[in-house]
C-alpha cells in the first residue's frame, strides 16, 4: 500500500527543468509499413545512439498517413515528437483528407529518396519508353499503382501524358506489383525498385525508366524518362519534420544527428540493400524542396481531377 | 551457414523469439506483426542465421498464441484465431481448457510443419499457381468464404444474414483504399483509418461476455464457476487419445492454411474460417460445432499456423510479401543482404536450408514452451469470474489502445461492445458479424480492382474456370442450407 | 415471441434507411464507374432493408422474449460508461492514473464490491502488472496522458 502511494507520489513529480535537449525518449510517428517502415528503424536506432536518448519508431499507420500527421501536429512542439515523412503531406492534404499541409511542420532534414521506375515483363520485348507509347496506342494498357491518388499514380499519371497515351490504372494493395506483373493482369507497374530487383535480377521483369532527373545507383542501365525524352522529374523524398514551433536549437540537434547518420557507411550499406537512396539535405534547403514539390504535386492532381482542395 | 542453424546463438534465439511471440499472440490487441516490428532492431546486430531464427519464431510462437486467449477468455488474441474462439472457448467452459489449449498447440505445429514440407518440396510449383490467382479468383474464394455465414448461423438463417450484413457494414467505414475518398467520416481524421478488425473482434467478443459475467455476478453473490463462462480447469488431460480420430482433418487444414497463405492479399483469418467450415461441413456430427467440438479447435489452428509456410513461399520464391508480417520478415532478409527471389536459391542455397532447419526448431520449441506452459495459463481461470471480468475489460481496452497507439480505438471498443451486447440480446448471432469484419475488406477490393482491369464488364468473373467452379460451389452450398432450412423448419412446424 | 421481432425488423429498417442516407450524404461520388466506393456500401443498406421487412413478414415463432430486466440494462450501460471514462482518462491522465481509478470505479459499481483493501490492492496489483508486462517486458508503449503528469 505505502509503497504504491510512494510510486504514485515520484510518478507525480514535476519534470525536472530541461537544461539540455534531448533528455528524454524522443517518439518517431512512422506513417506506412514496408521498406520505409525498415529504414526508419534503422535510422531511429542510429539517432538514438547519436542523441545518447532512446529514439522509438511508433507506427502509426492508415488513412495514408492522415491520421500519424494529425498527431503529431498536435503534439507540444519541443522536439520529442517528430514525424518520418514524406511526398504523402501534399497527397494527403490536396485530396482534402486533412485540413492543414506541410506549413504546419518544421523541416529537420531529408534523410534520402525513392524513385519511382516502371516495370515491364521480360518478355513483352519493350525495352524503351517509345516502344512502350507505340504500343499502348495501338491498345489500352492496364498499369498497376497502389491506389487511386497515391503518389506512384501521380507519378505515372505525368509519365503517361508526357508520352501521350491512355492507359488504366489498376489500383491493387501494396507490395504485389511483380505478383500482378508475372501473372499478366497488368501490363506495366511503377513502384519503388526495391520491389522489383528480385525478379530484374532473375531476368523475368524489365526495368526501362525512372522518373528522377539522373539514373539511380540501384539500377545504373536504366534511363531516365527525361533521357528517352518525357520530361518527368519526380522522385519520392523522405525525411524528418517536427511540429511548428519546435525551438531552432532543438531542430538543429536533430539535423547535426541526422547529418551523421546519413553520412555513416553502416547507414549507407543497409540502405543499399533495402534500395534506398541516401541524400541529406540541411533543413532550409530541404525546406524549399517540400514546398516546391508541393506545388508540383496541386498542379498535377488538379490536372487528374483528384485535387479536392 | 547450416551449421549456424543448430548453434547454440540459434536456437536461443529461436526461444526467446517464440517466448516473446508467445506473449504478444496471446494478449489481446498485441499481434504478432507488432512483435515482429518491436523485435527488429535487435536482429539488425546479429549474424543472418539468428536473425532470421529469431524473426520467424515471433511468427511462429505468435500465431500459436493467439489460441490461448482465445481458448481462455473467448477472445481472439490475434486476428487469425477468431474461428478457435467458437468451439476452444466452449470447451473451456465445459472445463476442459487444457485439452482445447494442448490440442490448439499440436495441431498448430502441426499445420507449420506441414506448410514447411510443402515449401521444401513443392515451393516453385505453389508459388505458381499462388501467382495466378487474381482478383476475380480471390473475389471467388472470398465470397464462397462468406457462404459459409449460413454455417454459423446456429437457429436461424434470416439472423446470421443480418449479422454478416452488418459486420460487412462495420467495415466500409473509413477511408477507401482503392480511391483514397474518405467514407462516412463526417469528416474526421479519426474515422478516415477505419474500425480496426481486431478491435472489433475484441469487443464483439469481450464485452458482451462480460457484461453477463457483472449481471450473473450481481444477481446472485455466490456465482462461482457452473453458470459462469470461465469456470476452474481442474483437469490437466493430455489430448494425445482425444486427437486420434482428427490426424486426416489436420491435414486437410493445413492444405487449406498452404494455398491460402500463399496467394497474396488473403491471409490467416480467412483460412481459419475456410478451415473451420470445411471441417463442421465434413463432420458426422456437425450439429457439435460451436458447442465445443475439438474438430472445432484442429481445423482453424492447422489452418493458420501453415499460412505462415504458405505466405512465406511467394516471399522466398518471388520477394513478394503475402502479409504485413512476411513483410518484416522480408525486411530483415533484406537488411542482411539477402534479396529474396529466384536467385536466391542460386546464390544462398545454404541459407535456404538454415532457414528451413530453423523453422523445425522453431516449432520443436514452440512444442515444448507451450505444452508447458498450458499447466500455467489455465491457472488464469482459477481467478473468481467477476474480477477476471473487471481485469478482462482494462486489458480489452489498453490492447485495442495498443493495436495502434490511439485511444481512439478505446471507444470504439465500447461502442462496438454495447452493440454487440444489444445483438446478442436481440439473439442475432456474433460469429457472422465476425465474418462479415473479415471477408469484408477483402470481397469489395477484389470486386472493384476486378471490374477496373475489365474496364466495368462483369464477364471477367466468369472467364476464369477457377473462379466459376466456385461460384458454381457457393451456390450450391446455400441452395443446400436454404433447403434444408426449410425442411427442418416444416418438420418443427414454424 | 414475434412481437419482439418485428420491432427488430422496424429497428433494422431505420437503420437502413439512416445507412443510406448518410451513404448518399458522406461518401463522395465517383462518376458512373460502378460500384466505385459509394456501390457497395449502398447495396448493404439495400440488403439489411429487405432483411428487415423480411423479419416483420416472417417472425419467428421459437424464440422466447428475452426479457430484459432493468439491472440488466443498468449494467451493460454502466459497462459501456465505464470504457468511455476510461478512455476519456486515458487521453489525459494516462495509463497509471486512468487505470486504478477505473479498475474501482468498475468494482464499486458495477459488482457492489464493498472490501475497500481488496479493491485497492487489486487496482493498484493489476495496474502495476499490466504495466510490467507492456512497457518493462514487451516495449510496447502506454498511453501517458496529455496533461503529461508522469
Amino acid at each position: 500500500m505505502l509503497r504504491t502511494v510512494a510510486l504514485v507520489c515520484i510518478l507525480l513529480l514535476p519534470a525536472p527543468a530541461l537544461a539540455q535537449y534531448p533528455q528524454k525518449a524522443i517518439e518517431m510517428m512512422v506513417l506506412f509499413g514496408g521498406s520505409s517502415a525498415t529504414i526508419a528503424q534503422i535510422l531511429a536506432d542510429a539517432l538514438s545512439k547519436e542523441l545518447g536518448v532512446p529514439v522509438a519508431a511508433v507506427s502509426r499507420t492508415g488513412a495514408g498517413g492522415a491520421v500519424g500527421y494529425s498527431q503529431v501536429r498536435s503534439s507540444p512542439p519541443n522536439g520529442y515528437s517528430i514525424v518520418w515523412n514524406s511526398n504523402s503531406i501534399s497527397t494527403v492534404f490536396h485530396s482534402g483528407n486533412i485540413d492543414f499541409d506541410y506549413r504546419a511542420f518544421e523541416p529537420i532534414a531529408r534523410i534520402g529518396m525513392e524513385v519511382p521506375a516502371l516495370a515491364v515483363r521480360a518478355d513483352s520485348g519493350w525495352t524503351t519508353l517509345k516502344q512502350f507509347a507505340a504500343a499502348a496506342r495501338s491498345r489500352k494498357m492496364r498499369v498497376g499503382i497502389s491506389g487511386r491518388g497515391s503518389f506512384v499514380h501521380l507519378v505515372s499519371a505525368a509519365l503517361f501524358q508526357k508520352m501521350g497515351v491512355e492507359v488504366i490504372y489498376v489500383p491493387y494493395g501494396q507490395g504485389t506489383a511483380p505478383a500482378e506483373l508475372l501473372g499478366r493482369r497488368v501490363d506495366a507497374a511503377l513502384q519503388w525498385p526495391s520491389q522489383f530487383k528480385p525478379q530484374v535480377d532473375a531476368k523475368q521483369l524489365r526495368v526501362i525508366a525512372v522518373t528522377s532527373p539522373a539514373r539511380i545507383p540501384v539500377l545504373p542501365a536504366v534511363p531516365t524518362a527525361k533521357e528517352q525524352g518525357y520530361d518527368v522529374d519526380l522522385v519520392m523524398w523522405r525525411g524528418l519534420a517536427a511540429p511548428k514551433g519546435t525551438p531552432k536549437e532543438v531542430v538543429t540537434r536533430l539535423e547535426n544527428a541526422a547529418r551523421r547518420v546519413v553520412a555513416s557507411p553502416r547507414f549507407k550499406e543497409l540502405s543499399a540493400t533495402l534500395g534506398f537512396e541516401p541524400a541529406f539535405l540541411p533543413a532550409a534547403e530541404f525546406g524549399a524542396l517540400v514546398a516546391r514539390d508541393d506545388a508540383a504535386i496541386a498542379n498535377l492532381m488538379g490536372q487528374l481531377g483528384l485535387k479536392k482542395r | 551457414m547450416i551449421g549456424d542453424a543448430l548453434g547454440l546463438t540459434t536456437i536461443a534465439a529461436t526461444a526467446a523469439g517464440s517466448i516473446v511471440g508467445l506473449f504478444f499472440g496471446a494478449i489481446p490487441g498485441l499481434t504478432f506483426s507488432m512483435a515482429l516490428a518491436l523485435v527488429m532492431p535487435f536482429t539488425f546486430g546479429m549474424e543472418p542465421v539468428p536473425a532470421l531464427a529469431m524473426l520467424l519464431a515471433v511468427y511462429s510462437g505468435g500465431m500459436t498464441g493467439g489460441a490461448v486467449s482465445a481458448v481462455l477468455l473467448g477472445i481472439p488474441g490475434t486476428p487469425s484465431a477468431v474461428a478457435t474462439v467458437f468451439d476452444g472457448h466452449q470447451m473451456a467452459r465445459k472445463g476442459e481448457a487444457s485439452v482445447a489449449l494442448g490440442a490448439a498447440v499440436i495441431a498448430s505445429a502441426f499445420g507449420g510443419l506441414f506448410s514447411l514440407a510443402v515449401m521444401v518440396l513443392l515451393l516453385e510449383q505453389v508459388a505458381a499457381v499462388a501467382i495466378r490467382f487474381g482478383p476475380t479468383e480471390i473475389f471467388a474464394l472470398v465470397l464462397f468464404g462468406l457462404s459459409t455465414i449460413c454455417g454459423l448461423a446456429e437457429r436461424s438463417l434470416l439472423r446470421g444474414l443480418i449479422a454478416g450484413v452488418l459486420g460487412l457494414m462495420m467495415m466500409t467505414i473509413g477511408l477507401d483504399e482503392i480511391d483514397g475518398v474518405g467514407r462516412l467520416t463526417f469528416g474526421t481524421v479519426q474515422l478516415q483509418q477505419g474500425v480496426n478488425m481486431l478491435v472489433a473482434m475484441i469487443a464483439l467478443f469481450a464485452i458482451p461476455q462480460v457484461i453477463t459475467t457483472f449481471i450473473e455476478t450481481r444477481a446472485d453473490e455466490n456465482v462461482r464457476g457452473s453458470a459462469a463462462p470461465w469456470p476452474g480447469d481442474v483437469r490437466a488431460e493430455f489430448p494425445w487419445r482425444r486427437l486420434r480420430g482428427y490426424w486426416w482433418l489436420m491435414v486437410r487444414s493445413s492444405g487449406i492454411g498452404t494455398i491460402v497463405g500463399a496467394i497474396p492479399g488473403t491471409g490467416g483469418p480467412i483460412a481459419a474460417f475456410l478451415a473451420y467450415d470445411h471441417a463442421r461441413r465434413f463432420s458426422r456430427r456437425p450439429e457439435e460445432y460451436g458447442k465445443g467440438e475439438l474438430g472445432g479447435v484442429v481445423a482453424p489452428e492447422s489452418a493458420n499456423n501453415a499460412v505462415m509456410g504458405g505466405a512465406l513461399i511467394p516471399m522466398l520464391s518471388l520477394g513478394i510479401p503475402g502479409d504485413p508480417a512476411t513483410a518484416v520478415i522480408l525486411g530483415g532478409l533484406l537488411v542482411h543482404g539477402l534479396q529474396p527471389g529466384p536467385l536466391l536459391f542460386d546464390s544462398n542455397l545454404d541459407i535456404i536450408y538454415a532457414l528451413y532447419i530453423t523453422i523445425l526448431v522453431s516449432w520443436v520449441v514452440i512444442l515444448l514452451v507451450q505444452l508447458w506452459g498450458i499447466r500455467v495459463f489455465v491457472r488464469v481461470l482459477r481467478v473468481p469470474p467477476h474480477l477476471l471480468g473487471v481485469c478482462i475489460l482494462v486489458l480489452c481496452a489498453i490492447g485495442s489502445y495498443a493495436i495502434r497507439n490511439s485511444v481512439f480505438d478505446v471507444y470504439v471498443v465500447a461502442v462496438i461492445g454495447l452493440f454487440g451486447y444489444a445483438l446478442q440480446r436481440m439473439r442475432i448471432p456474433l460469429a457472422p458479424v465476425v465474418l462479415g469484419l473479415v471477408l469484408g475488406p477483402t470481397l469489395e477490393q477484389q470486386y472493384r480492382t476486378a471490374l477496373i482491369l475489365s474496364e466495368g464488364s462483369h464477364r471477367i468473373f466468369l472467364e476464369s474456370p477457377f473462379a466459376v467452379a466456385l461460384f458454381a460451389l457457393t451456390g450450391a452450398v446455400i441452395g443446400w442450407q436454404i433447403w434444408s432450412s426449410l425442411r427442418t423448419g416444416r418438420r418443427e412446424g414454424t | 415471441m414475434s412481437r419482439v421481432d418485428r420491432w427488430l425488423g422496424a429497428v433494422l429498417i431505420v437503420l437502413a434507411l439512416v445507412w443510406l442516407w448518410l451513404v448518399q450524404t458522406q461518401i463522395p461520388d465517383a462518376g458512373e464507374e460502378w460500384p466505385g466506393p459509394r456501390g457497395f456500401p449502398l447495396l448493404l443498406g439495400v440488403v439489411l432493408a429487405i432483411l428487415g421487412v423480411w423479419m416483420i413478414l416472417f417472425p419467428g415463432s421459437r424464440t422466447p422474449d428475452p426479457g430484459s430486466r432493468g439491472h440488466e440494462l443498468a449494467v451493460a450501460a454502466g459497462t459501456f460508461g465505464v470504457l468511455v471514462l476510461y478512455a476519456f482518462l486515458l487521453e489525459r491522465v494516462g495509463f497509471l492514473l486512468a487505470t486504478p481509478v477505473v479498475i474501482a470505479l468498475a468494482m464499486a459499481g458495477l459488482l457492489r464490491m464493498r472490501r475497500l483493501a481488496a479493491m485497492l490492492s487489486l487496482a493498484a496489483g493489476f495496474t502495476l502488472g499490466c504495466w510490467a508486462i507492456f512497457e518493462a517486458l514487451l516495449g510496447t508503449p502506454l498511453p501517458r496522458g496529455a496533461w503529461r503528469l508522469w
